[in-house]
């Protein structure tokens, strides 16, 4: 039965990047959103990366703002 | 009474505050010194006119862009930071597109209510003959390694993880 089927463990790793509270997320430093993109240059989901909602909203934003200075790339091939 | 003609003023500026802004411009690789210089000192000129002030211009360098903008696969960045009034981010950005020589803008908001005494500009005649010179290291893009992976979502076994690690 479907239903009962296990979940599958959580992916949530605790990384350093994560657990650091004073993280300052910012669009001019893609050295530091590229750890929060996978190879395809999607942004990895915070179930994955383990930041705080507040973190992640950062770096969606910073990650935009960087795409569109062509410090990171939208897509990769 | 505002009497200056043709000066939008917002609301920042009649509570006697301005807003810092924050703009990257992206150059077109072949622009040399005495394009950079010219662009600097035009805009220098117009934001007197406005009555903001440029505090910084940093130059990055010439930079491999993740992607080509308007066919050129590399560009030089211009970082500015001002404090003016909204009036003057309309002004400069309309400027810069007029401007073949740029690629590309980008301003963001850092600030606002700021006191505009408060912050002095490091602009200096020196200082613009060296932003127009672009720093010789073009910053080295680290190759990803594939097989290796050092994303920090796998690095549980780090060693050196102490508690009270601010």
């Amino acid at each position: 039965m479907s239903d009962d089927k296990p979940r599958s463990a959580p992916r949530r790793s605790s990384s350093l990047l994560a657990n650091d509270k004073t993280l300052v997320i910012d669009y001019k430093n893609p050295q530091l959103l590229k750890a929060f993109l996978t190879d395809r240059g999607k942004v990895v989901p915070a179930r994955i990366s383990g930041v705080s909602a507040r973190q992640q909203r950062q770096i969606t934003k910073a990650v935009k703002r960087a795409r569109m200075l062509a410090l990171i790339p939208y897509t990769v091939q | 009474m505002s009497d200056i003609s043709g000066q939008v003023l917002s609301v920042s500026a009649k509570k006697g505050t301005k807003r810092e802004y924050e703009t990257i411009l992206i150059l077109r690789p072949s622009s040399n010194k005495t394009n950079i210089l010219d662009l600097i000192h035009k805009m220098q000129a117009m934001f007197d006119k406005f009555g903001a002030r440029i505090i910084k211009i940093e130059n990055w360098g010439n930079r491999t862009l993740a992607y080509s903008i308007k066919r050129s696969p590399t560009g030089i960045y211009l970082y500015w930071r001002y404090i003016g009034g909204s009036d003057i981010v309309h002004e400069f950005e309309r400027n810069l597109r007029i401007m073949d020589s740029v690629l590309r803008y980008y301003t963001v908001k850092v600030d606002e209510d700021v006191d505009a005494t408060a912050r002095p500009s490091e602009i200096t005649e020196d200082l613009l003959q060296t932003i127009s010179e672009p720093p010789p290291e073009p910053e080295p893009e680290p190759e990803p390694v594939r097989d290796e992976p050092h994303s920090v979502f796998s690095n549980d076994d780090e060693e050196g993880l102490e508690e009270g690690v601010p």
